[in-house]
């Protein structure tokens, strides 16, 4: 029976059973979950169904690669949970606490690149490894410590010298090719379409300068709000240099939900927030679109799902709650047939705080 | 007894044993303090809280613990004079740290190392210091500065030479003195635990006389050690390498009596 807009009357109910026995329309023959009153606002915002359907299926023993932005840290221990080999082309030393670790960068994605928040970071760290050599340029100074720019906050404290920062990053990017041959599937997630990126040689960066250390300098540094075309050809390309270390490679993409800290666009942050997460849903939908090879999993559209009524944020109505991941997590792993944790134990390990270098920009507000 | 005396509290686990024998053997050789022993499994004393002047054990099972190995459920300790630590730095498990990842200055990466985890200095520094922060030496350390009395704390030996016999054992050990970074990773170790817990207590090392090649213990300091057992002598295995014996105990009541305020 097809479904209408409820009418009360006698009057009403001849004309919608007149018109369902006469008319055929390609809304006549969808499921509950194609209805917004059934599928969303009649349903709990945690017991979502048919949300989504995956292109290929994960298994146990899918070799898993991660990357992305904060928000893909849920997801990389949610895939280990489930007992998927998440590779780790950088394993920590054994003996040292969960904190202290992920502090310097250990035990949150597949290598210890820290977030990557725009695609173009993604694409320009495929291509360093390809090239197996660090731009001498990309280091930052302060108080006499030296960072690695485009992972700054992996060694908290700074390294001793210029030299030592790009011993360590070319010692990364050659760890990090093995990894990438090896992957089935890099899952990554998209957070942001705003960066800041070098004028000399279009670097972008995970943090401003500045911010974590160097320092900025608007003749050597210049802000850059991605577009819908560059993010799709970025995925693009991304997708190319992927299949270089791995022709069977595949893509699992999803949107970070998490607002922008801050934006550096000019504008009120709430409508800059929502130019970057259609810009990368948009992309990324299309881009999975394209190719049979590369999925989207719509990890965006759970947390900030309305019948969430909000729940999904913490207070600070940025960062997602424990709930809100667990939401995620269920959709996920039971379309891969995948087998979770109770979600009690999932909620006290989830409540562990993200490494999120742009969350430091809130400490810039007046 | 002189009722003089000042009170020295030993506090450790199965390295323990070492001073207590060598205490045991001939207490007139320390005649200046009066020494009491405290036992425990492991890092279990560690697990002891400080209320109102006393260690006491924070379960049952632990409380059960303390009555087997030293007679007694609590423990005042505001009448002492001075604590020593003896264990629960864990030194031989360190060498894990340095297994695959190393910086730049260690002897076997500057030699040319493959395979190595690549990572900073300030990294190493910061995870030794971590693990001596959570070491169960370290915490009971936190514990006692509350009472304002000195601390020692004694690491555990370096292993015996013989330890080599034992390799699946002591792999990550042996392979690091074996690459050339055994007295490198040791001297650093020896920096970060006096930055990390010399500033409330002092950390006393090993005696360089029963240092073989700066990362092993003399085998004859070792042999003969006995377990941490409650009422009678019982020797450690012969597949014990970790331990010291009476020897190696009198050379620590040694370092220890020559550290105390006189």
């Amino acid at each position: 029976m097809p479904r209408h807009v409820r009418m009360a009357g006698p009057f009403h109910d001849r004309v919608r059973v007149h018109m369902s026995v006469t008319m055929s329309h390609p809304y006549s023959d969808l499921p509950p979950s194609a209805f917004w009153r059934p599928a969303v606002a009649r349903m709990r915002a945690d017991r979502l169904e048919r949300l989504y359907d995956p292109k290929f299926r994960l298994t146990v023993n899918s070799a898993v690669a991660t990357a992305g932005s904060c928000f893909a840290q849920h997801l990389g221990r949610a895939l280990r949970r489930a007992g998927l080999a998440v590779l780790d082309a950088e394993p920590a030393p054994p003996g040292l606490g969960a904190d202290f670790l992920q502090g310097h960068g250990f035990n949150l994605y597949s290598g210890r690149y820290g977030n990557i928040y725009t695609a173009r970071q993604m694409l320009q760290l495929l291509e360093e490894v390809v090239l197996g050599r660090p731009d001498p340029a990309q280091v930052w100074e302060r108080d006499g410590r030296w960072y690695d720019a485009l992972r700054p906050g992996v060694d908290p404290g700074g390294l001793d010298s210029a030299e030592e920062v790009l011993a360590i990053r070319l010692g990364h990017l050659q760890r990090l090719a093995p990894m990438l041959a090896s992957a089935d599937v890099l899952v990554f997630t998209l957070g942001l379409t705003e960066a800041w990126r070098c004028r000399r040689s279009g670097r972008v960066y995970p943090t401003c300068p500045g911010v974590i250390a160097g320092s900025f300098d608007p003749g050597r540094h210049e802000f850059v709000n991605f577009t819908y075309p560059e993010v799709t050809e970025d995925l693009h390309r991304l997708r190319r240099v992927l299949h270089g270390f791995n022709p069977a490679m595949r893509l699992l993409l999803t949107v970070s939900p998490v607002p922008l800290a801050a934006s550096a666009t000019g504008g009120h942050v709430l409508p800059a927030t929502q130019y970057s997460k259609a810009t990368l849903r948009a992309a990324a939908g299309d881009f999975a679109s394209a190719y049979a090879d590369v999925d989207y999993f719509p990890s965006y559209e759970i947390v900030t799902n309305p019948a969430a009524r909000g729940g999904f944020f913490a207070g600070d109505l940025r960062q997602v709650t424990p709930a809100g991941v667990a939401a995620v997590m269920r959709v996920f792993l039971a379309a891969h047939g995948l087998k979770g944790r109770k979600a009690a134990e999932v909620a006290a390990e989830d409540a562990e705080e993200l490494i999120c270098e742009e969350a430091l920009l809130e400490a810039f507000q007046r | 007894m002189s009722a003089a005396r000042l009170r020295l509290l030993f506090i450790g686990n199965s390295h323990i044993g070492a001073p207590r024998l060598a205490y045991a053997a001939d207490p007139l050789r320390w005649p200046d303090w009066e020494i009491d022993f405290l036992g425990m499994l492991g890092g279990n004393f560690a697990r002891l809280d400080l209320v109102g002047g006393a260690l006491v054990p924070t379960n049952e099972k632990l409380a059960a613990e303390m009555q087997y190995y030293n007679m007694v459920r609590r423990l005042e300790v505001g009448g002492y004079d001075a604590f020593a630590i003896v264990g629960g730095l864990g030194w031989t498990g360190m060498a894990a740290l340095c297994a695959a990842h190393r910086s730049l200055g260690f002897p076997s990466v500057m030699a040319g190392a493959t395979g190595v985890q690549l990572v900073g200095r300030q990294f190493l520094d910061a995870a030794l210091r971590e693990r001596f922060r959570k070491s169960a030496a370290g915490r009971l350390r936190q514990r006692l500065d509350s009472l304002g009395k000195p601390v020692l704390i004694l690491p555990e030996p370096m292993p015996s030479a013989e330890c080599t016999a034992a390799r699946a054992r002591y792999a990550a050990y042996v392979d690091m003195v074996e690459r050339g970074d055994a007295q490198f990773w040791r001297d650093w170790f020896r920096r970060c635990a006096e930055a990390e817990l010399g500033r409330a207590a002092q950390v006393l090392f090993w005696p360089e006389a029963a240092a073989i090649a700066g990362a092993y213990t003399r085998p004859e300091l070792m042999r003969g050690a006995m377990r941490l057992t409650p009422h009678r002598d019982q020797p450690q295995p012969e597949t014990d390498f970790a331990h010291g014996n009476a020897g190696y105990g009198a050379m620590m009541m040694d370092q220890i009596m020559a550290a105390l305020p006189r």
